[in-house]
């Protein structure tokens, strides 16, 4: 290499010099009378130290950092090499606690600190309303965007948004969307599920500034009731199931079995407007209709808020402004017409947030989990560290007389404690670089496990970016100079004749100065202590609380329980004909030999899924309502399931008829109200059930306990629909 | 060892320069020659450490005051030998009338009388 000859023949030159200049010397004396020896000692003893001369001439070049460095880190990497014991156990405790860290800030990365990949998002805002009294909804629909409780919420109806469109003028733009249930989708290659779908608006890309990868995005063209049908998709979903080729714009495929054309591919950073989700593709809002059953008229009912919106401020237009302007809109649009859905009580407001911080998506609820994660995995790379500070301190000790032997060499402070920093540096970027390695596999394992455990939909998706390479990189550094320092300090700092004289091995015992170094050695193995029982323990708790979860009772039979899950609505079956497959299902699976019963139920147990119903109990006020989930069964569920009834019966086969007849008549009342808002105007005669049968229901202990104390609840009526027979 | 060192004077930092740039402004030296010939000038009480010297050389060469190149000596040695360029020249007045500056203010303030009485 040309580059070292250089240095070395440039080193060779100096020493040559040096040499001259001690042979002059000497040679100086000899003239004088000296002897042979006498002058070329007294010529050395003039000249001083030659290593050092050389080493502080060769300062004055510069750039010998750089050959020290290198020099270092071959020194370095040949010590280490002689002792493998120790190096090997500092690297893998190294990568352990660094691997760690890295993947747990990978994951918290890209679930929770994430930018909204928008065009400058701090001009986009959300809508979020408030009251002191939740709303009279028709039905209300939220999709996991933001925050949702009782009194506030980011959903509203379809004529507010065309209103806000219409009125809003101190926005730019305003965009409305809504999640989609399950779509099948077919023609291309095996039919498949589409569980994050979501219905845009056709201004929805161009508000939040998305670019399309290939193709065109989603136009105002787009979304009227007479467009044909597009979609835009998922660039990730594009390159998963379409191979990512071009081929695939212009493409039709099946959705619901409607037709729909493939039009472009969105931007790839852009997964969704919230994060912690992945949208698959994005359809037109007008399109709904046509995929999905009209279970209600929401396009057009005020009383139906299911939209999600975000507007676009103008540029110059301040955010109080475009909210007393938005804010009267919202507040004509609640508290006026024939039935207001708000009192003037109730101070319904709506407020603009910065999108970014109101569109949460599932952040809240994974925080707590990955914050708890954050913090074991940093006491673990305390120990670690606390470790690898326990052993190069014991290394310092054993190679105390070493570095004695190099300051009476001329070795300089600083070169020591340099010498001894690329030790530590290498060391730990070494184990960082195991690190990286170790906390991929930890990843892919903890998304195997969120996956499997998620229901088929992964809510994120991270990777070992540039910023979790730097955290890494920073933690292996300050690792390696914080413990690489201590032990150069005191390598420094030791007294170097009893250093010297002491044999092999031990350093200078009777100096203070050691004996404070071994107090910090056993400050460090009680820190790592303590911290190794705050994790024990922690993980111990953890293991406690899980083997009582799979110990607690969930209230039915698990053992030898079989569930599977179908959506007959996804290949165009009606409620009815589904209705009919389900009981098909149920008598066909019973007939199999080992089968002892069989039901259906709308979702399963324990899914987290629910549907909440308000209610009214006999001699309570009418405003006075009461809330109670609902979870609809199917014949023979409580037999299958093994939940005992207290008392009562279970629901047979007259029960579900008179459900049927129920849901019928709710169907024709909810499509004549459909018909009225179209027309506008209200009929006359008002669709109700005439002399139908109560519905029956069965109620849990709690349900009693809460509701009819010390009565017997059998036979009871509540709300419209009247309940019946068993108490679970 | 203390006791042959006693009658020299600690250079002050910088005059290096100038003794060195001064010794080279009529003949190239070697690194040897250089501190004999400070010496000898300084009748033995300027003694140029060769911790101090070959750093110094080094540095001025590589400021280009001074050039270096290796000779073959007249007993037969190759020895590198620095000559003065144009611009260590040029530096070589400007040190010398620096240095003529300071010793006039160092002589002012340590004889004061002779501008009070002026007065």
């Amino acid at each position: 290499m040309k580059f070292w000859s250089f240095w070395r023949s440039r080193r060779q030159e100096l020493q040559d010099e040096i040499q001259n200049h001690l042979r002059m010397a000497a040679a100086d004396r000899l003239d004088r009378g000296s002897s042979a020896r006498e002058a070329e000692s007294a010529a050395r003893r003039e000249f001083g130290n030659v290593g050092l001369v050389m080493e502080v001439t060769r300062d004055q070049w510069r750039w010998t950092w750089l050959e020290d460095l290198l020099g270092d880190v071959r020194y370095g990497l040949r010590t280490l090499r002689r002792s493998p014991g120790f190096t090997a156990v500092v690297i893998l405790t190294l990568a352990l606690g660094i691997g760690a860290n890295s993947a747990i800030f990978s994951l918290i990365d890209a679930a929770l600190l994430s930018r909204l990949p928008v065009r400058d998002a701090d001009r986009l805002v959300l809508l979020e309303w408030r009251a002191h009294k939740e709303l009279a909804f028709e039905s209300y629909m939220a999709y996991g965007e933001c925050r949702t409780g009782q009194t506030s919420g980011c959903s509203f109806s379809a004529p507010f948004f065309r209103e806000v469109k219409a009125r809003g003028e101190v926005f730019s733009s305003v965009a409305a969307f809504a999640g989609a249930n399950r779509l099948s989708m077919s023609g291309n290659g095996p039919a498949s599920v589409i569980d994050n779908a979501e219905y845009v608006s056709g201004d929805f890309f161009e508000t939040l500034g998305i670019q399309p990868a290939a193709g065109r995005l989603i136009s105002p063209e787009d979304d009227t009731p007479s467009s044909t049908p597009v979609v835009v998709l998922n660039y990730d979903f594009w390159q998963n199931q379409f191979g990512g080729l071009p081929a695939a714009i212009g493409k039709t495929i099946f959705l619901n079995k409607v037709a729909c054309t493939i039009v472009g591919v969105a931007e790839p950073r852009f997964n969704a407007p919230a994060p912690g989700t992945t949208i698959q593709m994005w359809i037109p809002l007008s399109v709904q209709p046509r995929l999905q059953l009209p279970w209600d008229n929401r396009e057009l009912d005020p009383k139906s808020w299911y939209l999600t919106l975000v507007g676009r401020l103008k540029p110059g237009t301040p955010l109080s402004q475009a909210q007393a302007v938005v804010n009267t809109l919202f507040h004509n649009e609640v508290t006026s017409g024939a039935k207001p859905m708000a009192k003037p009580e109730d101070a319904a407001s709506l407020a603009l947030l910065p999108a970014e911080e109101g569109l949460t998506g599932d952040r809240p609820e994974i925080a707590t989990p990955f914050y708890l994660l954050m913090f074991a995995v940093g006491v673990v790379l305390l120990i670690a560290c606390a470790n690898i500070a326990g052993l190069l301190l014991s290394r310092a000790t054993t190679r105390t007389k070493e570095m004695a032997l190099r300051a009476t060499l001329g070795a300089s402070a600083g070169r020591i404690v340099r010498q001894l920093l690329t030790e530590s540096l290498v060391l730990s970027l070494a184990g960082g670089a195991l690190g990286i390695l170790f906390a991929s596999w930890v990843v892919a394992a903890i998304m195997a496990f969120i996956v499997q455990n998620q229901d088929g939909r992964v809510p994120f998706i991270p990777a070992i970016n540039v910023r979790v390479l730097l955290f890494t990189l920073g933690v292996s550094i300050l690792t390696g100079i914080l413990f690489g320092l201590a032990p150069a300090l005191r390598g420094i700092r030791v007294n170097l004749m009893p250093a010297l004289k002491e044999g092999s091995g031990s350093s200078a015992p009777e100096s203070g100065g050691a004996r404070r170094w071994l107090a910090a050695g056993n400050g460090l193995v009680v820190l790592q202590m303590t911290l190794s029982i705050v994790v024990l323990a922690g993980a111990g708790v953890l293991v406690r609380t899980l083997q009582n979860l799979k110990r607690v009772d969930p209230g039915f039979e698990t053992r030898n329980l079989l569930t599977f899950r179908l959506d007959p609505t996804l290949l165009g079956y009606s409620p009815e004909s589904a209705d009919n497959l389900y009981r098909d299902l149920q008598t066909r699976l019973s007939s199999f030999p080992g089968v002892r019963s069989v039901s259906y139920s709308w979702t399963p147990l324990l899914s987290g899924w629910l549907w909440t119903t308000t209610f009214q109990l006999p001699g309570n006020p009418k405003d006075k309502g009461s809330d109670s989930d609902m979870f609809a069964a199917g014949p023979d569920f409580f037999q299958t399931m093994g939940i005992p009834l207290l008392s009562g019966r279970a629901f047979g086969p007259r029960d579900f008829e008179v459900a049927q007849a129920a849901a019928a008549a709710r169907a024709a009342k909810q499509a004549q109200a459909a018909a009225e808002l179209k027309s506008g105007t209200k009929s006359k005669s008002p669709a109700q059930p005439a002399n139908l049968p109560p519905v029956p229901l069965i109620v849990n202990h709690a349900f009693v306990q809460h509701y009819f104390p010390n009565q017997n609840p059998l036979g009871s009526a509540a709300g419209g629909i009247s309940q019946r027979p068993g108490e679970k | 060892m203390g006791e042959r060192y006693q009658n020299r004077i600690e250079l002050l930092q910088g005059t290096l320069d100038l003794l060195i740039l001064q010794t080279l402004l009529w003949a190239p030296r070697h690194g040897y020659d250089i501190s004999q010939t400070i010496r000898a000038l300084s009748g033995e009480v300027l003694q140029v450490d060769a911790g101090s010297l070959y750093p110094a050389l080094h540095r001025l060469e590589k400021q280009k005051w001074i050039a270096s190149e290796w000779k073959i000596s007249d007993n037969k040695q190759r020895v590198k030998v620095y000559r003065l360029t144009a611009s260590g020249k040029r530096r070589l007045t400007e040190e010398r009338s620096r240095w003529a500056q300071f010793s006039l203010a160092i002589a002012g303030v340590l004889n004061p009388a002779r501008k009070e009485s002026a007065s």
